[in-house]
């Protein structure tokens, strides 16, 4: 462990000392002011910055409560457009009424009001068969 | 927080710090503490790479904000601070290359030291030389400059430089050597 440790400080200096013969001393101090060169308090402040961020996160955004919420209003405006749309052309055509709610007197004129109309297609039906009832009726009298 | 708790917890190991932040009590106290060891290293670490405090400062903000959202799932299999800096070394690297893509040239990669005035009182020459060495580091492949700097500067021992940027110990060792000779190079190129 120590051994490691002791060839890898020495190997270490070895090659600080070849990057130093490449760039003298005083570079790499400058460049490494450079690199410290940093804006006032900036880490007294930093994780105070961060927790807020975080904080900032953990709430939806504007955007995010906004699509929400327009969801939600597109799908109310669905719902109550359906039941609209529903009730005004559906329910309202396909009033019906149980046989029972209908009182007899009205049943009763309704059949004989259109009671020719089915002895006009029961005629119809005749003359297209092309029968002749009378001549069959006279017939039968002539065997009596 | 009281001053006794903060001192309490600024003398506990970084894994005491996990093992009560992973517990779920008193999270932002402990992250804070974590933030507040580390925060130099990291952005040191990060600066040396982008040279710019404002790239600095986002990409530092970025690997926080990773820290917190990771650390419930951290399972010190390593030290944080080796954990931290792979983060950092990783956002670092995806920084660099969004950049590349977007075409957008750092000033010191696009400075010319024919033309320089010496402005410092070393003299023109040795203003040209740290432009040099600023250009050379910015010249480097990205996993070169980050091994050149962590030996260099931070001096890490070639293992945790191999854990950070995840290559093998020889791996670290040629990549610093490479360095140290494409630098060589650009230096001598005039």
């Amino acid at each position: 462990m120590n051994m490691s440790k002791h060839n890898n400080i020495s190997s270490l200096d070895q090659e600080k000392r070849e990057v130093q013969a490449l760039f003298n001393e005083q570079i790499i101090a400058q460049f490494e002011k450079q690199v410290n060169s940093i804006p006032e308090n900036y880490f007294e402040q930093f994780s105070e910055n961060i927790l807020t961020t975080i904080q900032e996160k953990k709430k939806p955004s504007l955007l995010i409560r906004l699509s929400k919420l327009s969801v939600a209003a597109a799908i109310l405006f669905l719902v109550v457009g359906s039941y609209f749309i529903v009730t005004t052309y559906y329910i309202s055509d396909a009033t019906t009424i149980a046989i029972h709610e209908i009182p007899t007197v009205e049943i009763d004129s309704y059949v004989s009001n259109n009671e020719w109309m089915d002895d006009a297609e029961m005629q119809m039906e005749i003359n297209h068969i092309g029968l002749n009832l009378d001549v069959d009726n006279s017939s039968k009298d002539s065997i009596d | 927080m009281s001053r006794s708790l903060s001192n309490l917890v600024s003398m506990q190991s970084d894994q005491i710090i996990i093992e009560r932040f992973q517990a779920g009590a008193e999270k932002e106290q402990h992250f804070t503490e974590l933030v507040k060891r580390h925060q130099q290293k990291l952005y040191y670490q990060i600066k040396r790479i982008v040279i710019e405090h404002a790239d600095a400062d986002d990409i530092a903000q970025i690997v926080w904000m990773k820290v917190w959202e990771k650390l419930e799932g951290f399972k010190m299999e390593s030290e944080f601070s080796t954990w931290l800096f792979r983060i950092g070394y990783n956002e670092t690297i995806n920084f660099i290359q969004k950049r590349k893509k977007l075409a957008i040239v750092h000033p010191l990669e696009s400075l010319d030291t024919s033309n320089q005035e010496a402005s410092t009182s070393n003299g023109p020459k040795s203003s040209q030389i740290q432009i040099k060495l600023d250009q050379a580091i910015m010249q480097l492949p990205e996993k070169q400059r980050f091994v050149f700097m962590l030996r260099y500067f931070e001096e890490l021992p070639y293992e945790k430089i191999a854990q950070i940027t995840e290559t093998s110990v020889g791996g670290a060792k040629a990549n610093f050597h490479q360095a140290l000779k494409k630098m060589q190079e650009i230096i001598q190129s005039d």
